[in-house]
């Protein structure tokens, strides 16, 4: 497993390596530089290349990717063109509120998507299980920044219960900090659950009519013991898998929570910079966001081996 | 360690947090807050670089100025304590206010003001003129600095009280000493408030604490003059690219004024008792349409008049504003401010007139060209705007097409001066930008070497201009840019689309709020 480790490990370096080189160029192709837009509108030519040299852009692009690369290799992303900060410090301010509603997402989904997915499974064909399926389908045509909207309505405005945007650091109390992530969890987490308990019915469903499962039921063993060590333990990898997937769709959904909770995240500071081309925060976040697509979907097929003894790497 | 030795530490830990807690709550009670939602984001930190709405008001917050406008558009002194002018008007001196300091702590000098002045003026378009009329500028003491022009200029303290973009901010002589073309790094200021550089979140949160040493005018604050006195400890912006999000950030008290809350959303605010909302901008902002000059069709002054005649105002405002806070405007300078005039706008811009509009395509002998309009889709106003333009354009049979694009690439994508990159488009100014002649950047007629984007020529506009800038009588200049006015009329350098004022919305226990076309934050105090 170690060598299989070392070995994807290595092989995520070309990878993201293509994913800097397909950024770098989109973002010089076509593109308006910042220049333009800080010189203004009475900017002479000559002004607004001047403002470019003082940025660093007059470079030849060539010289700026590789320069660029040379620092990432050294551990410096650069500093953002326009407000002067390391792309390390924007980020590093901004990381704990995105990984926090991710992390929290991720586990609300799935500690209600799977035992609802089991229940639907078990449940199949009766009220119950089409309850859920229906919950699910309207959970996962609801486009996030709706619910968002509609959960900051009834929650914040009508019931005062929860804040309407942003975000409290953990350090800054436990309370605040929960409370803050409560309505951004479950805008982002509701399509996320709906997608997980979908794939777990269907997987689970599966699972169940196997000849193991008769078996157990012949010997005797409670539903319970069935459907957790033995259906979902071998129904485990495909809904690992939809985790896997989810969790890359979140980091879309991450910036439209951050945009309408006003949380100040990474999602927001990509698309910002997006729009301001500021183009050293924009190859940092992608090159960072790469990095953790990879040691996600690395964790995923290494957790194969853990529901199915099977898998050997 | 014994059980007694034990306890005794234990029990002293918890006095002592107990204490702690108890000490910053007591000094979080004692600090009072200003929770504001700015219109943007905070992107660049030097106003003088930086022609941004943002970066303005930044500096409005951290910085001084020598002069400054009242709320009846006279100058008035800030930084300044005396001053004289010399009789024929060439020369001035002046004399700094005791005791002002700079963030550091350290004295403001007149040697400061020198440099923050030349700086200025290599990127303002009134510094450029202004300094392009002067002998020299330096220092005469400590605290005293004059300037000489070789040739007549009629708007020097108005130059240095300028309210728009590029603002004349005063910075400490280090900082001033940058290089024009490149940001600042170092945000020390004499204003009321300083720049908390280490709680800033560039993209979320920008934080202001009082200046202590600050020392305000004894005069009422009034507009942007007079007694600046902070009377809250530390102001918070928020930055929320939702409007939604804010206003119903407001409406449930987490945050204490949202500067732009959508329009469509004001009906929802409407009824709470708990808030204001209202037009603190005693001008408003003007939207215009401005075209390509250098290429066909608008190269030609009968179809950009064609244009012109498809236009009244009260149905692009009520796309901008609904029926609220809109006026018809014909003033070029800004309705309600010192130079609006109706000079030269007869018979335009009050009712939309097709026949008028087709019988000048037919005269410009427009053949079908096509017309390309730029869509800041992301920019509600000249967004909305843009479709009533295109649906006016076809109306009277051009050829459109509409390119979408965001706000930010608008004016980059419109100093392109290839033919069919572009040939029209909305767009915005405030009044702080567009109430005098010189200040009037759609209005500058110089072409590819002496005018914005759009390059329109007119000679007898720049003459204008030049002349006004001469002026040193009030009434003269009044005459001079009613002429000016009418000129632009004659030529359809830009088609006025409206004036409206943008309301604002804050907190009952918000008080001493200033009106003024830029949020300030002195003078306001938050009641518990």
């Amino acid at each position: 497993m170690l060598a299989y480790t070392l070995k994807r490990l290595a092989a995520a370096v070309p990878v993201m390596l293509i994913v800097a080189i397909i950024t770098f160029t989109l973002m010089h192709v076509g593109s308006v530089d910042p220049a333009s837009r800080i010189a203004g509108e009475l900017a002479t030519p000559a002004e607004v290349e001047r403002i470019r040299v003082a940025m660093g852009l007059d470079k030849p692009l060539l010289h700026q990717f590789f320069g660029w690369l040379g620092n990432v290799v050294s551990g410096d992303f650069g500093t953002s063109i326009l407000n002067k900060t390391p792309v390390l410090d924007l980020v590093g301010q901004r990381i704990e509120p995105t990984l926090s509603i991710t992390l929290f997402t991720i586990v609300f989904a799935v500690a209600l998507a799977v035992p609802m997915g089991v229940l639907a499974a078990w449940n199949a064909g009766t009220w119950i299980d089409h309850l859920i399926m229906a919950l699910a389908v309207v959970a996962f045509s609801m486009p996030v920044f709706l619910v968002g909207y509609l959960m900051i309505y009834q929650f914040s405005i009508e019931l005062r219960w929860l804040p309407v945007q942003g975000y409290k650091p953990i350090a800054g109390g436990l309370g605040p900090y929960l409370r803050h992530l409560v309505l951004p969890v479950a805008s982002l987490g509701l399509v996320f659950l709906a997608l997980i308990a979908r794939m777990t019915r269907a997987t689970m469903l599966e699972v169940l009519n196997q000849d193991y499962i008769r078996t157990a039921r012949a010997k005797g063993l409670g539903n319970t013991r069935i459907l957790v060590l033995h259906a979902l333990k071998n129904a485990a990898n495909p809904i690992v898998t939809t985790i896997g997937f989810g969790i890359a769709a979140l980091i879309g959904g991450v910036v439209v929570t951050e945009t309408v909770f006003a949380i100040p995240g990474i999602g927001r500071l990509t698309i910002d910079a997006v729009i301001r081309r500021d183009f050293p925060v924009i190859q940092g976040v992608i090159l960072i966001f790469s990095a953790a697509y990879v040691l996600i979907n690395l964790a995923i097929d290494l957790s194969y081996a853990i529901f199915d003894p099977r898998i050997r790497y | 360690m014994s059980n007694r030795t034990f306890t005794s530490l234990v029990v002293r830990s918890v006095v002592a947090a107990g204490l702690g807690l108890a000490a910053s709550v007591s000094l979080a009670q004692a600090e009072s807050v200003l929770r504001f939602v700015p219109h943007g984001d905070l992107v660049v930190v030097d106003p003088i670089l930086n022609i941004d709405y943002m970066a303005r008001n930044h500096g409005y917050m951290i910085y001084d100025t020598l002069f400054a406008f009242d709320s009846k558009n006279e100058i008035k002194p800030q930084m300044v304590d005396t001053w004289t002018v010399s009789e024929d008007g060439m020369s001035y001196s002046f004399k700094l206010r005791p005791g002002l300091k700079w963030h550091d702590g350290t004295p403001v000098r007149a040697a400061d003001c020198v440099a923050s002045l030349e700086r200025w003026g290599k990127r303002d378009s009134m510094g450029i003129a202004m300094f392009a009329a002067l002998e020299s500028i330096k220092t005469t003491g400590e605290d005293m600095f004059e300037i000489k022009l070789a040739k007549p200029f009629g708007h020097v303290l108005a130059a240095l009280g300028k309210t728009g973009s590029n603002v004349p901010f005063m910075m400490p002589e280090r900082v001033a000493r940058t290089d024009p073309f490149a940001s600042i790094e170092d945000s020390t200021g004499s204003g009321p408030f300083y720049l908390a550089k280490d709680e800033w979140v560039p993209g979320s949160k920008i934080v202001y604490r009082k200046f202590e040493d600050y020392v305000p005018r004894e005069e009422p604050a009034d507009f942007l003059a007079g007694g600046k006195v902070a009377q809250v400890d530390r102001i918070e912006w928020t930055v929320m690219p939702d409007g939604a999000t804010a206003v119903s950030a407001l409406a449930n008290g987490e945050v204490d004024w949202v500067e732009v809350p959508p329009a469509d959303l004001l009906p929802m605010l409407a009824g709470n008792e708990d808030l204001v909302i209202r037009s603190t901008d005693p001008f408003g902002i003007q939207t215009m349409l401005r075209f390509n000059h250098m290429h066909p069709p608008f190269n030609n002054a009968a179809i950009r008049k064609a244009v012109m005649a498809t236009v009244s105002q009260q149905d692009f405002m009520q796309v901008t504003s609904g029926e609220e806070n809109t006026e018809v405007c014909v003033s070029f300078f800004v309705c309600g401010t010192r130079f609006a005039t109706e000079a030269g706008a007869e018979g335009w811009l009050k009712a939309k007139d097709l026949e008028k509009a087709k019988a000048l395509l037919a005269e410009g002998g427009y053949n079908g060209e096509k017309v390309i309009v730029l869509d800041p889709t992301d920019d509600t106003v000249p967004h909305n705007q843009t479709i009533v333009a295109v649906a006016n354009l076809r109306e009277i049979g051009m050829n459109v097409e509409v390119r979408a694009t965001d706000a930010g690439s608008l004016f980059a994508l419109a100093g392109n001066k290839e033919p069919g990159a572009w040939h029209l488009f909305v767009t915005w100014a405030d009044a702080t930008n567009y109430s005098v002649p010189t200040l009037n950047n759609a209005l500058r007629a110089g072409g590819e070497k002496n005018a914005s984007v759009g390059w329109p020529v007119n000679d007898r506009i720049q003459d204008l201009r030049n002349q006004f800038l001469a002026a040193f009588a009030f009434e003269e200049q009044k005459t001079i840019a009613a002429a000016i006015q009418e000129e632009a009329y004659k030529d359809a350098i830009y088609v006025l689309t409206g004036q409206y004022k943008q309301a604002t919305a804050y907190s009952s226990r918000v008080e001493g709020m200033i009106d003024s076309p830029i949020p300030v934050m002195w003078n306001i105090s938050v009641a518990e």
